[in-house]
């Protein structure tokens, strides 16, 4: 649905995006993370055929940015970072609009409208003038108006930005089920919590560059090496060390808990809790110790390399990142 | 079947068109409600619309009194008119307010993007916003004109003269236009309304004056030279929206940044445009050279060729009764100023002076040129070769032996003047249209800074063109047109 090959965009003597390729498959939803002025916009922007790229291709639902910008158009929801509504409009004629631009027929509009609507909670709102609305309301509306047409492609910036947590999750609700019905959609946001929660994969873009991608979990693996479990004990910790399975790798421990990294958690905890309750240790848990996207992507951007890894590309690759 | 291939083909052009339309219609509905919703725009309209035409026609019957005190009876009927047109043009002021508003506004308060996101063409949001700008001021003014015109015949003040409401119209419809347009070209410079409101004193300075030496026409009855006016009105009313749709595109309204004043990038722009023929490619050894600016001011220059022969065309065969009388005849009609004519120029005939004299002719026309937007360079060619074709003719008509002698004086310095000149106003021509292309795949700057280098070097190419020219016409030319005329003198 999207493949971007070497995106580049240059305004005068600055660059903004320096090569970007991505792709993005239908029904994926990828996540574009990155800090402030890494080129996010700019390439959204650039694959909504709404800025020329210096060089380089995109082809978004099966057409050129750079040749067929109106199809691309066409084909594309757009959230923009700031709602951008017109005030002096109501809610539905702002809808209407919109819809009349992207020639969706009013009997389409009002179905399409009768099944968001209550969900997001906006059935109230919708004769009222923009203006009377609350920020987080402007930003469903926003979002709705992306919606609309129905586009094989969404690209979405900062989605649920000023949304209250109950309006957030429906929001989420509803990309989670355009990607499932088959439409793509590339999500920018800062928020990390939101990007674990529904990107299938993730990017992260850094003074105009993608210097990591993959699923959450592969990046997990590959910069904050395997998982950790912990165990929690009901009985003092240092007994359980010495029954823990050689070769385990403990990273830390307290007076009733042990940390270790599994590489391969499914035959190395069962070994475990074998090792602990033959003897009779009191186990009260086991889990996996949470890893926050945050820690995986503050470490990308302050150039942290793979933990212990001996290829020397992905050295490089972390050595080069967002440090200035 | 190519009848139906046809049928299809037309067929499918209707539905694009109708879809072009329909696109246009959604946005010029919503701007046209945007504006009629916001009352700080009608209600001023409204009151200028109820109350200045009953203002200008107490003023219209105070002066009539005042006037006929001193029997200026005459006097006061030519003030109705001025006074028609200055109720229609304080509702057009509006027509600034409008697109600064629409477009400026909504670029500062991010509602555009979203916009320019839809699948509208550039200039569908160009049409379509342009027109909702335009036509609630337009419909105001004409509607006050209109209104004060209709109590002025109702009351037999003053008869109705198609002439006078042909002009009123055509003046108040032109300046909207304009206003509009031009608005629309400081949108896309600006992105502030604080910054587009600076910029539009560069229209409303002129329009203002313009509209004075109008009012005048008007006052004492010039209907001709208004409507010469009014043509020229027209042809910068065209020039301004070709302007507007080649700067109102998405890049330009996205991408740039217009506030500040970038000396120093401007300076390396130009360096690199006047070195390597590119403002913003990569520094490279080796010159631009000539050939460069030459080939990139192939276009302008084949059209003032054409201009130039279009306008010899038109001298030759446009030429005059004068050509049929006798050459005493002519001097006669010329008086002594045309006698002493050698002695009346306002430069020496040495080379020296004919040089400075070209040289500062080619000066004043490129600016000129590049305050008309290229209207003056345009038809420059066409006045200079059609006096010449005229001249010619003239001369061929009293005796063909004077008409050789005509193409000696011209031809022999001419050959390597025109090209010079030709090459000059080419560059100016290109420098003054490059504000009505569309500025890709370079920035609306570089192409200005592109296009100046060029001129430059074709002017630099071009002095030493205008000095061999301006020594043969000193000292070659005389020779062979006195030789020419001795050899032939009885």
């Amino acid at each position: 649905m999207i493949q971007a090959e070497g995106l580049r965009k240059t305004f005068g003597d600055i660059t903004a995006v320096e090569e970007v390729s991505l792709e993005v498959r239908p029904g994926e939803i990828v996540a574009l993370l990155g800090p402030n002025g890494a080129g996010k916009t700019t390439t959204v922007r650039m694959l909504a055929a709404l800025l020329r790229p210096t060089a380089g291709r995109a082809l978004v639902a099966g057409y050129d940015v750079l040749r067929q910008p109106e199809e691309v158009r066409r084909r594309v929801g757009l959230l923009t970072e700031l709602p951008g509504l017109y005030l002096r409009m109501t809610g539905y004629e702002y809808l209407a609009f919109f819809a009349d631009l992207y020639e969706v027929p009013r009997p389409l509009l009002k179905q399409r409208l009768e099944a968001w609507l209550d969900r997001l909670g906006l059935r109230g709102a919708l004769h009222q003038r923009i203006a009377t609305y609350s920020k987080g309301m402007r930003q469903k509306l926003a979002l709705l108006r992306a919606f609309l047409p129905l586009p094989p492609v969404f690209l979405l910036d900062e989605p649920t930005s000023a949304m209250d947590p109950q309006s957030a999750q429906v929001a989420r609700e509803m990309i989670r089920s355009l990607a499932q019905e088959g439409h793509a959609v590339l999500l920018c946001t800062h928020n990390l919590y939101e990007a674990e929660a529904l990107a299938h994969r993730i990017a992260i873009l850094c003074r105009g560059r993608i210097i990591v991608e993959g699923t959450p979990q592969a990046l997990r693996d590959r910069f904050l090496g395997p998982p950790v479990y912990e165990l929690r004990l009901a009985a003092p910790a240092g007994q359980a060390l010495e029954l823990l399975p050689e070769g385990l790798a403990v990273v830390e421990w307290g007076s009733h808990w042990v940390r270790y990294r599994a590489s391969d958690p499914e035959r190395e905890n069962p070994r475990v809790l074998q090792a602990l309750l033959a003897h009779g240790l009191p186990v009260v848990s086991l889990s996996e110790v949470p890893r926050p996207l945050e820690d995986l992507y503050l470490r990308i951007l302050n150039g942290a390399a793979p933990p212990a890894s001996p290829d020397p590309a992905a050295r490089s690759e972390g050595e080069h990142a967002c440090r200035s | 079947m190519p009848l139906v291939n046809e049928g299809t083909g037309l067929r499918d052009l209707g539905k694009r068109g109708q879809r072009w339309l329909r696109g246009a219609w959604v946005i010029f509905r919503r701007d046209l409600l945007d504006i009629l919703r916001d009352w700080r725009l009608v209600s001023p309209l409204v009151l200028l619309l109820l109350i200045f035409p009953v203002l200008a026609l107490l003023s219209a019957e105070a002066a009539t009194r005042y006037m006929a005190q001193f029997g200026a009876q005459l006097v006061a009927e030519r003030l109705l008119p001025f006074l028609a047109l200055a109720t229609g043009f304080l509702p057009l002021t509006v027509c600034l307010i409008i697109p600064l508003e629409t477009f400026v506004g909504e670029k500062e308060r991010r509602t555009l993007e979203p916009l320019l996101a839809a699948p509208v063409s550039d200039l569908q949001l160009y049409v379509g916003k342009g027109l909702a700008a335009l036509i609630v001021p337009t419909v105001t003014s004409l509607l006050g004109v209109t209104l004060y015109l209709l109590i002025l015949i109702a009351r037999r003040a003053l008869p109705p003269d198609p002439a006078l409401l042909l002009s009123l119209y055509g003046i108040l419809s032109l300046h909207a236009v304009v206003m509009v347009a031009g608005a629309i070209v400081i949108s896309t410079q600006s992105h502030s309304v604080r910054g587009a409101n600076l910029l539009a004193s560069f229209i409303i300075l002129p329009l203002s004056m313009l509209l004075v030496f109008e009012s005048s026409l008007l006052f004492w009855g010039s209907y001709r030279m208004l409507m010469i006016i009014l043509c020229i009105l027209l042809a910068y009313a065209v020039l301004l929206v070709r302007m507007g749709v080649a700067l109102f595109n998405r890049e330009q309204l996205l991408s740039a940044e217009f506030d500040t004043l970038d000396l120093r990038g401007m300076a390396r722009g130009f360096w690199r445009a006047l070195r390597i023929g590119d403002p913003d490619g990569l520094p490279r050894s080796g010159w631009d050279g000539l050939w460069g600016p030459i080939r990139r001011s192939g276009g302008a220059l084949a059209t003032l060729a054409l201009l130039g022969l279009m306008g010899f065309a038109l001298g030759w065969s446009l030429t005059p009764g004068i050509g049929s009388l006798p050459a005493e005849a002519i001097l006669e009609r010329l008086g002594p100023g045309g006698q002493n004519l050698s002695r009346s120029l306002a430069f020496p005939l040495t080379a020296w002076g004919i040089f400075i004299h070209n040289l500062r002719a080619v000066l004043v026309n490129t600016l000129l040129g590049a305050l008309s937007l290229g209207l003056w360079v345009a038809f420059y060619p066409v006045g200079l070769m059609g006096f010449i074709g005229m001249l010619l003719r003239m001369l061929f008509t009293i005796d063909p032996s004077l008409g050789m002698a005509g193409i000696l004086a011209v031809l022999p310095h001419g050959l390597v003047e025109l090209p010079a000149v030709g090459l000059v106003f080419a560059g100016a021509l290109r420098l003054s249209l490059t504000l009505l292309t569309p500025p890709h795949p370079r920035s609306l700057r570089d192409r200005l800074l592109l296009a100046l280098a060029d001129w430059i070097k074709l002017f630099g190419l071009a002095i030493p063109l205008l000095l061999l020219a301006a020594w043969i016409e000193a000292y070659l030319t005389p020779h062979l047109v006195l030789g020419w005329l001795a050899a032939r003198l009885p």
